[in-house]
């Protein structure tokens, strides 16, 4: 029998490489496949079943799926491991981002880089979130990388996160609206992390134009938790110069509360620097909500031709890319209908395959 | 109707359209702060750590924080010495290595000068 261990640097209530890992166990389950999860770090929340690091003792056999989005406490320990393994690259955030306002976590973004490169000779198989990571990957030696997409947790959203949903979206593009046309100041969304790379520094400069050119009572809310509390007050400095009084940072949102303002946006307006997958598209295309983002990391690649990719670094261009989604209801939506193609890539049934095949050629030791 | 392939242009001619109202808008400076992170390695080179993070998050966490930050007033003497022992070496090891950078500039402008290979390019600014 096929037995896979999965092991996480950290894991969390809220994370997504948790959430991931559990997905996984749940095929790993339905394919008769045994094993277990560990983490280095567990926080006191957690629900899932994960269990301390020191505890994971695999036979030579086994397959050890190691989750790499984060510096590894001890890396010697990880690659002296029995058993075959499988490196799965989540991408690290470039540690220049974070030097200024969180040391702490640029130091541990330098170490889980500088750790890529032991870590892929040591591995039987890699794989990667999308093509993007797998190019990094590449640069480190690793020959063949199974490309499995993180997937979309359609559920975790509530039914605004259905296909129905969406399919009413494209419906209803046409005729429902934003812009002042029908009274309702168009809303503008953006959900990530609130740290340096996802740039809502830019959002929000770009939507205090935007505000001022086209739409004054348009408001912004930028949600995510924050990487630090001085880049949260940094972020809150640019609302007072260039929006006052129409943008909401917000972390901690409960999921329900996510959806709404997912279902209540008019535009996702993404202008992150680096992805290494970048979920909250995929999330925005589920609701039926148009995108305009930076063509960088791994957006294009999941976006497809489903978003506006806009390489200026002319924050007018965007503000008026903003306006023209927001006004052209033929536009809005043909990104509409091709945001809900897009999410047909990203399904459960195209991505299970090739954590199958990653999982059996760590088996086989090829690479 | 725009199509999507079509509104990235469209939005820069409008954008071109009213540049003259748009003057003073800095465009987007993209990648990490390098500059700003080379300006500020002197003050970081100096620990200064915030007694606010000092500080417990649990519920009920007060008479915690309390206790830590009073740890902190009374270990002062003794953090003191390690900060200021700390800060001494970070500081001249940083000046050590400005020296470095400003001894390879003046030898590349030298060698660039005296045209006898050429100097490859200055390494991207990446460093951090």
């Amino acid at each position: 029998m096929t037995v896979v261990h999965q092991l996480l640097s950290g894991a969390g209530p809220h994370d997504a490489i948790t959430t991931e890992a559990g997905v996984f166990r749940r095929y790993f389950a339905d394919w008769g496949w045994g094993g277990g999860d560990y983490a280095y770090r567990r926080h006191p929340a957690l629900q899932a079943p994960v269990a301390p690091a020191g505890e994971l003792a695999p036979a030579p056999d086994d397959v050890v799926l190691l989750h790499h989005s984060a510096g590894w406490p001890d890396l010697d320990e990880v690659l002296a491991l029995p058993g075959r393994k499988l490196l799965l690259y989540h991408n690290v955030t470039p540690a220049g981002w974070f030097w200024i306002d969180a040391p702490g976590l640029a130091a541990h973004c330098q170490v889980g880089r500088d750790q890529l490169g032991p870590l892929v000779r040591a591995a039987d198989a890699t794989a990667a979130d999308s093509a993007f990571n797998a190019g990094e990957l590449a640069a480190y030696g690793a020959h063949h990388t199974e490309v499995i997409h993180l997937l979309l947790d359609a559920e975790r959203l509530g039914a605004g996160a259905g296909a129905g949903v969406t399919a009413a979206a494209v419906a209803t593009a046409s005729v429902s609206v934003t812009g002042e046309a029908d009274g309702a100041a168009p809303q503008v969304l953006f959900v990530g992390r609130l740290s340096p790379h996802k740039r809502q520094d830019e959002v929000i400069r770009t939507f205090g134009l935007f505000r001022r050119r086209h739409a004054p009572g348009a408001r912004l809310d930028l949600i995510g938790d924050a990487s630090s509390e001085s880049h949260v007050e940094r972020l809150r400095g640019l609302v007072r110069d260039h929006a006052p009084g129409a943008v909401r940072i917000e972390s901690g949102l409960p999921e329900s509360e996510l959806a709404r303002r997912y279902r209540d946006a008019d535009l996702f307006l993404c202008l992150s620097e680096h992805e290494g997958f970048c979920i909250p598209l995929l999330e925005a295309f589920s609701f039926g909500v148009p995108v305009i983002a930076r063509p960088f990391g791994a957006i294009p690649e999941v976006s497809g031709s489903a978003a506006l990719l806009v390489p200026d670094a002319d924050i007018a261009v965007v503000a008026e890319l903003m306006d023209l989604v927001l006004t052209d209801p033929g536009l809005r939506q043909e990104l509409v209908r091709r945001g809900h193609e897009r999410l047909d890539t990203f399904r459960a049934e195209r991505i299970a395959p090739r954590l199958r095949a990653a999982v059996q050629r760590a088996e086989g030791g090829l690479r | 109707m725009t199509t999507p392939e079509q509104a990235l242009a469209l939005a820069r001619r409008r954008a071109a359209e009213r540049r003259d109202a748009d003057s003073g808008i800095e465009p987007t400076r993209f990648g990490p702060p390098y500059e700003e992170i080379a300006a500020r390695l002197s003050e970081w080179a100096v620990p200064d750590p915030s007694r606010y993070e000092v500080r417990s998050i649990r519920r009920g966490g007060a008479p915690i924080t309390w206790l830590k930050r009073l740890l902190v007033r009374l270990l002062g003497q003794f953090t003191a010495q390690l900060i200021s022992d700390q800060a001494r070496f970070n500081v001249l090891l940083l000046n050590y290595v400005r020296t470095l950078e400003t001894r390879v500039r003046d030898l590349e402008a030298a060698v660039r000068a005296a045209d006898v290979v050429e100097a490859p390019d200055a390494a991207e600014d990446d460093w951090a």
